[in-house]
């Protein structure tokens, strides 16, 4: 059914929870990188664990929107930060993600943000979130760039 | 025998913004981009230009529905889903992200 909204897969949270032969050692030092996708993907918070991955279930490289300087697999995330960030909230940032030179890309939809440390147990490069970016958006020899909410990628209120 | 006396360049690129006064100077070596919160764009967080480019820089309007997630508006409360830069050559796009939100349960 195409981009929708924005979300965490629930299989993340279960991930940080159960942690085991995955080689996750946190989202604060894991690779965590931004893979661009177009409109048809069809993004679901619940789907399983195995189909959550970069280049598993929907998020195939067949979906992906990709250029030599955004390739395939992304660009890694820098400056992340975790942590409370608030009175019951948890949240996870990053500084805004860019590239080097130019790009041409066309029908970006949204992102699947996954942690590319993670090689198995679960599912390899495991999704953590996916953003929609409300539109389709195209650059011609220029930059893209990914701003990231003031409020970051993700907030867990307990 | 090696050199002792050199000069370090520091890089210098210096940005200006088509639709507001603001003008600034970054000594960044790596690619970046050099947001500002511009009155002219309704203070939306919106990317400066290399000074002297020729260009237009307009937000553009989210396209669809709001789901569960936070997303960027302008001081009128509008929803926009990106800030595009378009160049005589060519343009470049900042794309708002908006944060996703899981909500926890207590029972």
């Amino acid at each position: 059914m195409a981009w929708t909204d924005s979300r965490v897969f629930e299989a993340w949270i279960e991930q940080a929870m159960e942690v085991s032969g995955t080689g996750y050692t946190g989202l604060d030092s894991d690779t965590v990188k931004a893979a661009l996708f177009n409109n048809s993907v069809t993004p679901d918070r619940d789907a399983a664990v195995a189909s959550t991955g970069y280049n598993t279930g929907t998020w195939t490289t067949g979906n992906e929107v990709t250029d030599t300087n955004w390739p395939a697999g992304g660009i890694a995330l820098s400056s992340k930060t975790s942590g409370s960030v608030g009175t019951g909230i948890y949240g996870f940032d990053a500084a805004d993600t860019t590239h080097a030179s130019t790009v041409t890309l066309s029908n970006v939809h949204g992102c699947l943000v996954f942690d590319d440390t993670i090689s198995g147990g679960t599912v390899a490069k495991q999704g953590v979130s996916f953003h929609y970016f409300g539109g389709a958006q195209s650059v011609t020899s220029g930059t893209f760039t990914i701003v990231w909410h003031s409020d970051g990628l993700f907030r867990i209120t307990v | 025998m090696p050199i002792t006396n050199g000069t370090y360049l520091r890089p210098e690129h210096r940005w200006e913004c088509p639709n507001c006064d603001l003008t600034d100077v970054t000594h960044e070596a790596q690619p970046h981009t050099r947001m500002h919160t511009c009155p002219g764009l309704k203070f939306l967080s919106a990317p400066m230009v290399p000074a002297g480019t020729r260009c237009k820089v307009e937000a553009k309007v989210r396209e669809d529905y709001v789901g569960a997630e936070r997303v960027a508006t302008n001081e009128d409360g509008t929803p926009v889903m990106a800030v595009e830069t378009t160049r005589d050559e060519g343009n470049d796009v900042a794309v708002f992200a908006p944060c996703a939100q899981v909500a926890g349960e207590v029972n």
